[in-house]
């Protein structure tokens, strides 16, 4: 009971915090929304037991990411006038249907019947929250064994990432 | 399930290109500071990429074995496609030396991000789990991106890789939308789970849902229509030698990978085949037609570059039958590497021509190629025999590719498609010819189109591109063969 | 503490799963102790601001806050009264929700912190398995509240000194969180609670003593910490002198006190931080946490309360060594900050991670070496300690003290 409570009220948040991020013109808002959108991300991983990837979503993506986020931005520091004029295009409103379609189709199918409650989806799920699930000792474990491959990748990525920005930034070659 | 060391040996094309990277930047910190002498990084670059393609051939006899707990594969058809991709940057890295060098634009970072995106091509063919595509591609992608903007004189540059990089980041968006639907269907990222899901018949909806946004996200890599905006803009202001590996090369990684997707995540269902049809067509006609205007001929051979991904999609569509899906899988590995071999070698003469127009920032246009004979008649030769070999003219690659593609499009009952594919591809034959026309029939108007110096690694690169198109088209038995063996993995 | 309500449902005879009540109690002594944490560490950090004055006047010879109550004691409740009752400005420009929002992020941030600080062997909020984790997480939080502070004031001090004030608490993060990291190697869990039962009473079984690396991980923790909390050296976000009052320049009344709540508070985080992972924390010397859980009646309520004067007397230490810092150091450069966290501070953290796995991986083998090396660093550190303090006593008995004891005092 108090469980479910607790996910509406954080998936109620995330969607606004999101839903906000797009919306909002002034890109401050945006990122500071996507900030509460991240948090009440974190909530629902708690609900979930996923407790350490709470913990690194608040400390990594609220934390540092989203501060750089609004570091530029801030010194960007765009006026009113530079943020352009509000106008609906007929892409605007192709997208808009678009966006609602899609989601209306997922709840449909979400919440209806057809979502698999059996299946290899749901035998792979249980073969995933294994004993501890959440805790150090199980994400470790799967970092380190199941997903050691897109892991180790991930510190090449982030090398080409900085390399790449470096070129970028420096002067004309 | 444990960690084994052994399985980096299935990874090593990819570990060696990575190794490579890490060499070239650490010795940038050993040049000396005033005017260092930075002539040796691409014989670096380019004797890591050959070693990632005697690793790649070595490991072609190996039986299939899955690596790392099912996140990746060592398979023929993997190998031959990193085989492709290191022999594209073997070939691109001797293309930069003399046009990087001849502007005076050599630094370490150029050649370590071409390895560091190689690297990534060649663990995206070897990927079976939508994480490890993902991050692969992204490793691919951002070295490219970054290679784009690599030499920014003129607007064009920046604008370039700016367009690449948000569209890419935009279909990278797409593709993990595709990926999350995968998962939720499948509660598992591999894609034999992905196969087990959709062979289960369960979760239709997200099942359908995934593989039309992981489809759309690849198909923005493979440049297919209505996913080219972003083609022309930045093969066009891409330096030359960065555009002909990116055409090479991150064409053949993401089509190995789209095919990975389909055949193995979503192989048994077959239904995909319906979408890649619609979408060749579509590729093939608009390719085709919007490079009849172009006058640039960076840009014609970026709309010729969409015209190839419609009739790779040919190919891919054929695979959709299990009859001649190894057929078909042969037929794709051989046009990729017949066509990586005919872009590089037409993007390196198009790099001798850029090279004085990128002093001053201007694109190239076709009249800056007339009378290219008279002072460069081997160079005009070579250009020649490539728009002939992408045209499909025999007796080059580009002829033996398509028909092998046609071949294997009919065998699976795809007449029409295969049909359309040769009116287009003679209609095709328009915008090619003139270029030839230009070289050898229009009047030599200007100044000498050449700015001369370094031009032997150059010529040593044409060359041996014109080779490989020659022995393709005329003798493509060993290649054909090859592609077989690698293709193998998809016959059953 | 969810045990703890158990067995006093228990003890009233109600069986906790199916006492009806169970959820209300728990939601009621979770806000009790968030009223207690919440009053504690605005209470401490108010005393910490007149503790700081007369520290800061003491260093400079002079009297420092003396009229109100003895010592000046009561100075922080008439500065507490005094703002709360000032009138709350908004600049006409400024950004108004930001701006009134930016405060209650720095104080979330801020009080979250105390749910995992250990006070004793048995105060604890929560001792969450990923406690150190979560500290470093909520932290950050901050950051956020620095940020829209300085941006949403729409004057320039106030957007550069948050500026400055993110891009150096970002950057310190980094050293701080590595060197955080070998403590919990050493201990093997992220729990604030199991660190210090990991550690022990004496000082050779403090984890800072255990190898040269978690020593100098000590002092980048501290240097980080430091500079986490914007202090000096490391003010430059607040920097007086070129920046007004940085990023809380705008602000009036009772949010203004908010910041500076924060920031005096934080000295006890960062201090009780550093006396969890590296100084044995709330341990006795020689009741090892076996033996402290065993005890029952009035002996285990004195030890109770000694571990606590302990932790607060080690915590305290730092608290006054942070305040001593600031009236002894000059504030560096921007470029100085920068270089010192990214081309020393992190690399040496890194070092000190890969050091101490190799080093438990040697000790596993050659326990005594283990043992060897704290004893030797112990002794080295007494002697610092005693040479520091002798050299001290022999300053004051040369030039005498300068200070006036008194009048006025």
């Amino acid at each position: 009971m108090a469980e479910a409570v607790l996910f509406y009220l954080f998936a109620a948040g995330v969607l606004a915090g999101g839903s906000q991020v797009v919306l909002r013109r002034n890109p401050i808002y945006g990122a500071v929304s996507l900030v509460g959108c991240f948090f009440f991300l974190a909530g629902i991983y708690v609900l979930l037991s996923a407790h350490l990837i709470a913990i690194l979503q608040v400390l990594v993506y609220a934390g540092a990411v989203m501060v750089l986020f609004v570091f530029v931005i801030m010194l960007l520091n765009l006026k009113e006038e530079e943020l352009g004029e509000l106008r609906f295009t007929f892409w605007k409103v192709v997208g808009l249907v678009a966006v609602l379609a899609t989601a209306a189709v997922i709840a449909w199918r979400a919440l209806g019947p057809a979502y698999p409650s059996t299946g290899p989806a749901r035998d792979n799920a249980i073969l995933l929250a294994a004993e501890g699930f959440g805790g150090v000792k199980a994400v470790g474990r799967t970092l380190y064994l199941a997903a050691v491959l897109p892991f180790e990748l991930t510190s090449l990525l982030l090398l080409v990432a900085i390399v790449a920005a470096v070129v970028v930034a420096k002067g004309k070659i | 399930m444990n960690f084994n060391p052994g399985d980096l040996y299935g990874v090593l094309p990819a570990l060696l290109l990575a190794a490579g990277a890490l060499v070239l930047l650490t010795s940038e910190v050993f040049l000396r500071p005033v005017e260092p002498d930075r002539r040796y990084q691409a014989w670096v670059a380019a004797a890591f990429a050959f070693a990632g393609l005697w690793a790649s051939l070595a490991q072609l006899g190996d039986p299939a074995q899955p690596l790392f707990a099912g996140a990746a594969v060592s398979d023929g058809f993997a190998h031959i496609v990193a085989a492709v991709v290191c022999a594209a940057l073997f070939l691109s890295c001797i293309v930069a030396f003399s046009y990087l060098e001849s502007l005076r634009a050599t630094r370490g970072e150029f050649y370590a991000l071409a390895l560091f995106s190689a690297s990534g091509m060649c663990l995206l063919a070897q990927a079976t789990d939508l994480v490890v595509i993902f991050i692969s591609l992204e490793v691919m992608s951002l070295a490219v991106y970054a290679l784009c903007a690599y030499l920014r004189r003129g607007k064009r540059p920046a604008e370039a890789a700016f367009k690449y990089f948000i569209l890419g980041s935009f279909a990278s968006a797409i593709f993990l939308y595709g990926a999350a639907f995968a998962f939720g269907a499948s509660g598992s990222t591999r894609l034999a789970d992905l196969a087990a899901t959709v062979r289960s018949g369960s979760a239709t909806t997200l099942v359908y849902a995934s593989a039309a946004l992981l489809a759309a996200g690849f198909a923005f890599k493979v440049a297919a229509v209505p996913f080219h905006m972003w083609v022309p803009d930045v093969y066009d202001g891409a330096p030359a030698p960065v555009t002909g590996f990116m055409a090479a090369g991150v064409k053949a990684a993401a089509f190995a990978t789209l095919v990975r997707i389909l055949v193995s995540g979503y192989g048994e269902g077959g239904r995909w085949r319906g979408l890649i049809v619609a979408l060749a067509y579509l590729t093939m006609l608009v390719g085709n037609l919007l490079a009849v205007p172009q006058r640039s001929v960076k840009r014609m051979l970026a709309y010729s570059s969409i015209a190839h991904a419609g009739y790779l999609l040919v190919a891919v569509a054929a695979m959709g039958t299990s009859a001649p899906r190894a057929d078909a899988a042969g037929a794709l590995l051989f046009y990729l590497a017949s066509y990586g071999a005919t872009v590089i070698g037409a993007f390196a003469v198009v790099a001798i021509i850029e090279r004085k127009l990128a002093l001053s920032g201007l694109g190239d246009d076709l009249s800056s190629w007339a009378g290219l004979s008279e002072k460069h008649p081997a160079l005009a030769a070579a250009m020649s025999l490539f728009m002939i070999s992408l045209a499909g003219v025999p007796p080059t690659a580009g002829f033996m590719a398509k028909l092998t593609v046609f071949r294997s499009a009919i065998e699976a009952d795809l007449v029409p498609l295969a049909i359309f594919g040769v009116i287009t591809s003679v209609a095709g034959l328009y915008y090619y010819l003139r270029v030839v026309v230009y070289v050898y029939m229009v009047p030599e108007a200007k100044a000498d189109a050449v700015q001369g110096g370094r031009l032997l690694s150059a010529g040593l690169a044409i060359a041996g591109c014109a080779l490989i198109v020659l022995w393709m088209g005329v003798l493509p038995g060993s290649f054909a063969a090859l592609a077989q063996s690698g293709a193998a993995v998809f016959g059953r | 503490m969810q045990d703890f309500i158990d067995n006093l449902i228990r003890s009233w005879g109600h069986d906790p799963a199916a006492w009806p009540w169970t959820q209300f109690l728990y939601l009621a002594f979770m806000g009790a102790a968030a009223f207690i944490v919440v009053n504690f560490a605005a209470i401490s950090a108010g005393i910490f601001s007149w503790a700081e004055r007369r520290v800061a006047a003491r260093m400079q010879s002079r009297v420092g806050p003396n009229r109100v109550g003895p010592f000046g004691f009561l100075q922080w409740v008439a500065d507490a009264v005094k703002l709360l009752l000032k009138e709350d400005l908004v600049p006409a420009e400024a950004d108004a929700v930001l701006f009134r929002a930016a405060p209650y992020f720095m104080m979330v941030g801020f009080a979250c912190v105390f749910v995992c600080l250990p006070f004793s062997h048995k105060l604890i909020v929560a001792d969450l398995n990923i406690g150190i984790f979560y500290i470093l997480a909520v932290t950050a939080l901050i950051v956020v509240g620095i940020i829209m502070s300085g941006w949403s004031s729409n004057s320039k001090w106030s957007l550069f000194g948050a500026i400055r004030s993110a891009a150096q608490i970002i950057s310190y993060e980094i050293p701080a969180g590595m060197a955080l990291m070998i403590p919990v190697l050493l201990a093997g869990t992220l729990s604030t609670q199991g660190i210090i039962r990991a550690q022990g009473g004496w000082p050779w079984q403090w984890f800072i003593f255990d190898n040269p690396a978690a020593f100098a991980a000590f002092f980048i923790y501290f240097i980080s910490a430091l500079a986490e909390g914007n202090r000096t050296p490391f003010d430059l976000p607040e920097a007086e002198s070129e920046l007004v009052s940085g990023y809380n320049t705008e602000y009036s009344g009772m949010r203004f006190s908010y910041f500076f709540l924060v920031e005096w508070g934080n000295m006890w985080v960062m201090s009780a931080i550093a006396t969890t992972m590296f100084l044995g924390g709330w341990q006795l010397p020689g009741l090892s946490p076996a033996r402290f859980d065993a005890l029952t009646g009035g002996v285990a309520v004195i030890a109770e309360i000694a571990s606590l004067a302990l932790f607060a007397f080690k915590t305290l230490f730092f608290v006054f060594v942070v305040m001593w810092l600031r009236w002894t150091l000059p504030r560096i450069r921007v470029d100085q900050m920068m270089n010192m966290c990214w081309k020393y501070l992190v690399p040496a953290s890194f070092a000190g991670a890969l050091f101490v796995a190799a080093w438990m991986l040697l000790v596993h083998e050659a326990p005594w070496l283990g043992q060897a090396m704290r004893f030797a660093l112990t002794a080295i550190a007494a002697v610092t300690v005693a040479a520091f303090a002798l050299r001290t006593l022999k300053n004051l008995r040369d030039t005498g003290d300068k200070f006036d004891f008194t009048s006025n005092w």
